[in-house]
């Protein structure tokens, strides 16, 4: 069973129950087991107006600054305030260089007084106790020192947690870590601890008498009736007694979710036929979800997000796949899994269409589009994608005309077709080749070349058309459908902007075709948007500002 | 559609448009950037929710104005301390029957972290692990926080329940 599924935020509720001047040893052997119970103890200080210190060692500063706005709450703002301050054991427990249990209990009494007189509700702290392990700290000054904290720390609006890294202190450090903490935080759970041995006589005498006492007591501790010591010890909630009300309450919130395991979530189904009070808790909880999930007016994305958003990606990632710095990578830690990463695709990213999902759908999908186009047959489309075959694959019959920059080109093939042609911007990888005006099914259209290690690439602007495409496989990305043939070993992608068609052909395969496609028709229209913007925003990105049809924009509000 | 999940619990995170379109336009320029980090068979709408997430975090949080603090130590203090004379059904009855906007308002006064939770949870769909890995939180803060959330939604469902005469105040 996941611990943390079960226990991890019970154990912030039960951190939260603890009373007021607790010290308590949290003993942990994962970074994240530390910071599960490290970081609530901090937030709920912040949250009951307490000051607290957190004296990091094995962690930097940063890392557990991290931690705690990973929690959610704002860290900076506390810092700013003075509530909370993250500091090092050389600022602390080894000022001067070496740890002196005095000198510590000084600063422990200073900063509770300063607290106060700062006008928060008390001093909360915890510190990872790894600093005792840097200089060959005497064994006795550790354990002198948690013993006389709790005689302190009960006579100081002050609550500490000690932290103890199990892979890094011996058994025997840790043995006397449990005796000198009345509570334990473990396991993700916060206990009262049958081992604590109280201050008076800890620090004179280990001698047998008193240590059968000690037991003794605690037999008797734990004998008394569980309410009686519900306030110092927690349940670990689904482990542990299901018919306790705090751990039943605990898992209201899992249970509505369905996401506790079938055992336990038939525990609770249980409890709750014979407990009113439960069965109403899980019945509000229920509706509360229901409110919020049958929330109908959600937020969709306006049309223009999604050209934006093309635009943008393929504005700067063009040639920066990879080699970005790490530091603020989204899954840094992921495993380089391939050394030469796959051609990212925003058509993926975009979409969810499952014809996507593999190969094998993939394949079925060219089935499906040989199917329509042996369906088409007679029809306009075909005589069309004939035509869009032979302009791409016949170089010698239909050699690119006009050469240059891409401004160059665009005015040119604009001057010779009679209306204006976008001359998009397709990534490192494809370079324009040039552009010429030609005829498609006796339509006037322009076309785009461009060059690559790919192979070639072919653009098509076709000027007041509508394909016959309503019969073939659609592909919705946002508002705009793309539609894919496939013929002999070519791949074209048609779509429509208002009354202008588009098609983009290629050999190199359908979802790098329809990323093309997509950066094509983003550019496009980002170009139609800032065509109606451009008397008013001056200087704009040049680059955007492309040559555009005018009834091609007005197409596409 | 991605896009439209994204820009809905960007919203949400942002509760401005503006800010919500910009932070939806960043997530997917550097999703598109880091691509080669993205783990192929993992959950693709998960990753993309991380990016905007951290994203958010890093840029937008320390721009837009710092959420509303609940304190809610209050908030349990008064559910705790109302008596609760009606049954569970009524209850029931009474959140289904408030208007939309009701909800809205209730989910707008969390302070983000717990919006976030309660929208992915309960508008997305996301389960509790999914949830971590977009916040990069073990999966207990997830269940806290959300239990947490619902318990403050539920005390504002029942004050507006109340004040529009759905249910009765108590006695």
């Amino acid at each position: 069973m996941d611990r943390n599924e079960d226990s991890g935020g019970p154990l912030a509720d039960a951190l939260g129950r603890v009373e007021p001047n607790a010290h308590m040893c949290l003993i942990y052997e994962s970074q994240e087991e530390q910071f599960a119970a490290a970081v609530p103890f901090v937030r709920l200080g912040l949250e009951r107006g307490e000051q607290c210190i957190y004296m990091a060692e094995e962690n930097s500063v940063d890392t557990v600054l991290a931690a705690m706005r990973g929690d959610g709450f704002d860290v900076d703002a506390a810092v700013r305030s003075g509530a909370f301050k993250v500091t090092t054991e050389k600022e602390t427990y080894l000022k001067e260089g070496s740890f002196d249990p005095d000198r510590m209990l000084r600063f422990w009494r200073e900063a509770a007084d300063s607290a106060e007189a700062a006008g928060f509700r008390g001093l909360r702290a915890t510190g990872e106790m790894t600093w005792a392990l840097q200089n060959g700290l005497r064994f006795e000054g550790l354990t002198e020192y948690e013993t006389r904290l709790n005689e302190f720390i009960p006579a100081h609006p002050v609550s500490a947690l000690c932290q103890y890294n199990r892979r890094r202190f011996s058994p025997e450090l840790l043995v006397e870590a449990i005796r000198t903490h009345p509570q334990l935080v473990f396991n993700d759970t916060v206990c009262t601890n049958p081992y604590y041995k109280a201050p008076e006589g800890f620090l004179e005498s280990k001698e047998p008498r008193q240590e059968l006492q000690r037991l003794l007591d605690t037999i008797l501790e734990q004998q008394r009736p569980k309410h009686a010591r519900r306030h110092d010890e927690e349940s670990p909630g689904p482990a542990s007694d299901a018919n306790s009300e705090d751990s039943m309450l605990d898992l209201v919130t899992p249970y509505v979710d369905g996401e506790l395991p079938k055992a336990v979530a038939d525990r609770v189904a249980r409890h709750i036929k014979g407990d009113p009070e439960l069965r109403r808790l899980v019945a509000v909880e229920r509706a509360t979800k229901r409110a919020v999930s049958t929330l109908t007016s959600r937020h969709s994305a306006p049309v223009h997000l999604e050209a934006r958003v093309r635009a943008a990606v393929f504005g700067t990632a063009g040639s920066g796949v990879g080699d970005a710095p790490a530091a603020d990578a989204p899954a840094a830690d992921a495993p380089a899994a391939d050394p030469k990463p796959a051609r990212p695709s925003l058509w993926r990213l975009l979409s969810r269409s499952p014809a996507y999902a593999s190969a094998a759908a993939a394949l079925a999908l060219g089935v499906a589009l040989a199917v329509a186009i042996t369906l088409f047959s007679g029809r306009r489309i075909t005589p069309f994608v004939a035509d869009v075959y032979a302009h791409h694959t016949d170089l010698e019959r239909f050699p690119v005309r006009f050469e240059g920059d891409r401004a160059a080109v665009g005015d040119q093939v604009s001057k010779a077709v009679g209306f204006h042609v976008p001359v998009p911007e397709l990534g490192d990888e494809l370079a324009l080749a040039g552009a010429r005006k030609c005829r498609l099914c006796g339509h006037l259209m322009a076309l785009i070349r461009y060059t690559g290690d790919e192979g070639p690439i072919s653009f098509f602007v076709v000027p007041k058309t509508r394909l016959p495409v309503r019969r073939l496989e659609k592909h919705r990305l946002g508002d705009t459908a793309f539609y894919a043939v496939k013929h002999k070993e070519l791949e074209i992608v048609f779509w429509q902007e208002g009354d202008v068609s588009y098609a983009m052909a290629g050999s190199v395969g359908e979802d790098r075709l329809l990323d093309l496609a997509c950066q094509a028709c983003g550019q496009v229209r980002t170009a139609c948007g800032r065509m109606r913007e451009v008397h008013r925003v001056a200087g704009s990105n040049p680059a955007m500002l492309l040559p555009i049809l005018p009834h091609a924009a007005a197409g596409t509000s | 559609m991605h896009l439209d999940l994204l820009y809905n619990s960007a919203v949400q995170m942002t509760r401005n448009v503006a800010d919500a379109q910009d932070l939806v336009q960043e997530t997917f320029v550097k999703a598109y950037r880091f691509f080669d980090k993205f783990k192929t068979g993992t959950n693709c709408k998960a990753w993309l929710f991380k990016i905007m997430k951290n994203n958010f975090i890093n840029t937008f949080r320390k721009r837009s104005k710092e959420p509303v603090k609940v304190d809610f130590e209050d908030v349990e203090a008064t559910l705790e301390a109302k008596p609760e004379p009606e049954g569970a059904g009524e209850t029931q009855h009474a959140f289904d029957e408030l208007v939309e906007d009701d909800v809205k308002e209730a989910l707008d006064e969390l302070p983000v972290e717990f919006r976030m939770v309660t929208v992915l949870s309960d508008i997305e769909g996301f389960t509790y692990k999914e949830i971590a890995e977009v916040l990069d939180c073990p999966i207990g803060t997830v269940r806290s926080r959300l239990s947490r959330a619902r318990k403050f939604l539920q005390s504002k469902l029942y004050e507006f329940a109340r004040r529009r005469g759905i249910v009765k105040p108590n006695q």
